[in-house]
């Protein structure tokens, strides 16, 4: 028993470090509890199914965690968490099985980023094995190696296999979600990088071009989504005993927080670029402000939603599109309610 | 057991598994065979040997389950070359040692080691020789060709196209899902099963985007719509037709420099997809932007048949418009009409804007005339109905002459004008036989028949009202020779349905009004009508 609390603290502690540890504490502390005594077969069978579950939802927390640091650029924090879900989907799952893959690609991104590239290889080639050998295995899963391949090849400065890899992340990722859904843009944003890096300008883009419509198409909806229409408002000003509730109070992203982290780098990264273009279009610049500006707002972040927003208006100046400008101010107006209330 | 397993089923070494072998001398027998470790092991573990045979398949289970079978060497192969003396009785000898892995020692090189040893030699080159295999080669045999195709068209940079291809299946497929698995659109083949077509369509579709890339337009738009045009053969890609001449037009609207007549042409072929689709509204919208757009530069623009955008532009306009007007009149409520008049007069106009149209003119007149002649406005039906046949007769189009005349002749008809009826009828008769169309032939007989009839019936219906003698012989000759003429197509009715008429006809008006509005509504009924027309009749008489 002695042995069993002395490795518990070390782990525990090494989790630790990184911070994981207060989300992932209690969980932790249920699974390495004593086994209590449970006389019967059906108390014992309940508690390993709890357990199994409480395993599977923190396998699901490291992981989130863990793409949330890599999208953050903390390669070096978010291995413990990587490493923490490998072990638990090991102890659900199994050696040599498709459920681990998900873990041995953020680790392999992690040692990408870390620059350590034999290790990511060897990270990935396991999960590419695994992938091979399961026929049935999800599309989902298949996009994020490719991606991740294809990430470790422009690392490696091979382009040309980059983008091969890039391309089959987008196929399999638009044929699970569509060819304009938010998960598939990571796929048009690096393969844009490759091409911006072979100077290959007008593809790059082109597909950044896509990059921004796509995320400012999916804040325009979560934003349209969680804002009471006009009707809505008045029904809650007529209602007098109706509860007192802020009305942008409900407004969240509708993502999980690898996917946050994910727009954030994604979009600034882009703003980047444009802001540092000599010849791009004013329409870009301007559209890439407002989705950053809604991104932000998506956030509460309100203070930089009008700072973005207030850029995208001057770089809009240039541009003729009345629609544009339109769903601009209208967003402005939004931005001022919302710090009012707050 | 395990390496057997995965040669061909036909592979002697496979069924070998389940020999014994054969002729081994007491001596050398070994207490213990493979195949009855194997077969006590099985015992043990409740298996049969084709279970053993399943597990065998799969490595790492093997491993766990024979422990015996890979304790003893794997059996050599029967009949290959090298091992042909172990199983040859060997009274006396010793055998080798079992298993193929060790060779029996023989003489050295002899001529056929040489041999053996010169082909393998060159069969290293020849492998040295083939290329290595890439990745991309790998997954060219393992993936769809689809696949292939989005990832060259990904890879090179076409995201656009892409999208593009990847939606238009999508789409294809998520109709077939929408309609049910007992739908008929489950027997017409996929799109991403057509290897052509999605060649086709990548090589337009980059063409299209690196032209829109460096901003030229008009390399875009030909692009698409050549793309349009493979599709436009057969009819169960008109969908394809339909998506290409949209976007067609939406890549026309970026050009500014050549003041529209892309546009023009977008606007044109968006219409005639939506007219063959049926939306005929929408297609007139269309219809007239594309008027719009052409009536500016009505003696600039031409197409390749040397005809001016203008006119084609009035051309379809009228067509769509005579369209809309029939459909709207043929419900046959009274605002519905008046509408329909509304639109079919714009038709009449368009035809007339086109010079050297009086095909349009003419049906939009038809047209015209018979939401008139159900509104009851017979006079303006029949004005119109003039102004058909004098512009058929004039052009010599005789199929619609004939069909002028047939409509004019209804009306008279109707109206009560029968001198003009049987002239008219007289016309479209002689016409249709000349044509040969027999249908028409029958029809028009019928009809020549009955307005000669009710020509003939004041006249008649006069004599027996007056009923003196003069008129009384009068009739008989008239009955007499009618007889002899009309005996051969009805032979019985006649002489017998002159006793049966007691009662003498009503006033000729009331009875002319009632046979008119009978007319309207039989002249569909053709040859039928014929017999009891002339029944009628001769009832009457």
């Amino acid at each position: 028993m002695l042995k069993y609390r002395v490795v518990h603290s070390i782990e525990h502690q090494k989790a630790d470090w990184v911070g994981i540890h207060e989300k992932i504490c209690d969980k932790l502390a249920f699974l390495r509890q004593q086994i209590p005594f449970l006389p019967s077969r059906e108390e014992r069978e309940k508690r390993q199914k709890q357990i199994s579950i409480k395993k599977i939802e923190l396998i699901e927390m490291t992981r989130t965690l863990a793409q949330k640091m890599l999208f953050e650029g903390k390669h070096e924090q978010s291995v413990p968490a990587a490493m923490q879900s490998l072990r638990y989907a090991i102890d659900v799952y199994g050696v040599a099985t498709i459920e681990l893959v998900p873990s041995y690609l953020i680790l392999g991104e992690a040692s990408i980023g870390l620059g350590k590239l034999a290790q990511a290889e060897e990270y990935l080639a396991k999960a590419d094995w695994t992938v091979l050998k399961t026929p049935d295995c999800s599309r989902a899963i298949k996009s994020k190696l490719y991606r991740n391949l294809g990430l470790l090849n422009a690392a490696k400065g091979e382009f040309q296999g980059a983008l091969t890899c890039f391309a089959d992340d987008i196929y399999h990722a638009s044929e699970e979600f569509g060819t304009d859904d938010i998960r598939t843009a990571g796929g048009y944003f690096h393969m844009a990088n490759v091409f911006f890096r072979q100077g290959k300008m007008d593809v790059a883009d082109s597909l950044y071009r896509q990059v921004i419509d796509i995320w400012h198409e999916h804040l325009a909806d979560v934003i349209k989504a969680r804002t009471p229409s006009e009707e809505e408002e008045a029904l809650n000003r007529t209602r007098v005993l109706g509860p007192v509730k802020g009305m942008f109070e409900d407004i969240s992203s509708g993502m999980d927080e690898a996917q946050e982290a994910e727009a954030i780098q994604i979009l600034n990264s882009i703003h980047d670029i444009r802001e540092h273009q000599t010849n791009r279009r004013p329409e870009d610049l301007a559209q890439t402000c407002h989705a950053l500006a809604m991104l932000y707002f998506v956030f509460h972040d309100i203070k930089r939603a009008k700072e973005y927003g207030r850029k995208a208006i001057v770089a809009s100046d240039e541009v003729k599109d009345d629609d544009f400008s339109k769903s601009l101010v209208e967003f402005m107006k939004l931005c001022e309610k919302q710090g009012a209330q707050i | 057991m395990d390496w057997v397993h995965w040669k061909p089923m036909q592979c002697i070494t496979r069924h070998s598994l389940v020999w014994k072998p054969q002729g081994c001398g007491a001596r050398g027998r070994r207490r213990m065979t493979w195949r009855r470790g194997t077969e006590a092991e099985m015992a043990t573990a409740g298996k049969t040997w084709k279970e053993l045979e399943e597990i065998a398949q799969d490595r790492m289970k093997e491993r766990t389950f024979f422990p015996y079978s890979k304790m003893a060497a794997t059996l050599p192969p029967i009949g290959s070359k090298n091992n042909n003396a172990a199983l040859r009785p060997s009274y006396g000898k010793p055998k080798p040692p079992p298993g193929g892995r060790l060779q029996p020692v023989t003489t050295p090189a002899n001529a056929r080691g040489r041999r053996e040893r010169m082909d393998e030699e060159k069969n290293m080159m020849l492998r040295s020789q083939l290329p290595l295999l890439r990745k991309q080669d790998i997954a060219k045999f393992r993936n769809s060709y689809k696949h292939n195709l989005c990832l060259d068209m990904l890879t090179e940079g076409y995201h656009l196209s892409f999208c593009e291809m990847v939606n238009l299946i999508r789409q294809q497929m998520d109709l077939r899902e929408a309609a049910g698995p007992e739908s008929f659109l489950w027997q017409k083949p996929v799109l991403q099963d057509q290897t052509e077509k999605l060649d086709l369509m990548k090589m337009y579709l980059t063409q299209a985007e690196a032209a829109s890339r460096k901003g030229d337009w008009s390399a875009e738009y030909s692009s698409r719509y050549e793309l349009a045009q493979v599709f436009k053969d057969n009819p169960d890609d008109m969908w394809l037709v339909d998506h290409f001449f949209h976007t067609c037009l939406d890549v026309a609207k970026k050009e500014i420099k050549d003041k529209g007549k892309m546009q023009a042409e977008g606007h044109c072929n968006v219409g005639l997809c939506l007219q063959t689709k049926g939306s005929y509204k929408e297609a007139a919208k269309h219809f007239e932007e594309y008027h719009r757009l052409s009536q500016n530069n009505k003696d600039e623009w031409f197409m390749v048949n040397g005809t001016t955008f203008y006119t084609d532009a009035c051309v379809r306009l009228n067509n769509i418009y005579t369209i809309i007007g029939t459909e709207l009149g043929r419900t046959g409520e009274e605002e519905d009409d008046e509408a329909s008049l509304e639109i079919l007069t714009q038709a009449l106009e368009m035809a007339k804007c086109s010079d050297s149209n009086s095909e349009g003119i003419g049906t939009a007149c038809d047209a015209i005339a018979k939401i008139y002649a159900r509104q009851g406005n017979k006079e303006k039906s029949v004005e119109f109905l003039k102004r058909f046949v004098e512009l058929t007769e004039k052009t010599g189009l005789e199929k619609e002459y004939c069909l002028a005349c047939h409509n004019l002749g209804n009306v008279c008809n109707s109206v009560g004008n029968y001198d003009e009826a049987t002239e008219y009828f007289s016309k479209a008769y002689n016409i249709s036989r000349a044509l040969g169309d027999s249908e028409s032939t029958n029809v028009n007989r019928v009809q020549y028949g009955i307005a000669i009839a009710h020509r003939m019936m004041g006249k008649f219906a006069n004599h027996v009202v007056i009923g003196d003698k003069t008129c009384m012989s009068r009739l008989v000759d008239w009955k007499s020779v009618r007889t002899d003429e009309f005996s051969k197509p009805i032979p019985d009715t006649v002489p017998g349905a002159a006793h049966h008429v007691v009662i003498p006809p009503p006033p000729p008006e009331d009875k002319e009004k009632d046979e008119g509005q009978e007319e309207g509504t039989e002249e569909e009924f053709g040859a039928r009508e014929e017999a009891e027309g002339q029944q009628d009749e001769s009832q009457e008489s």
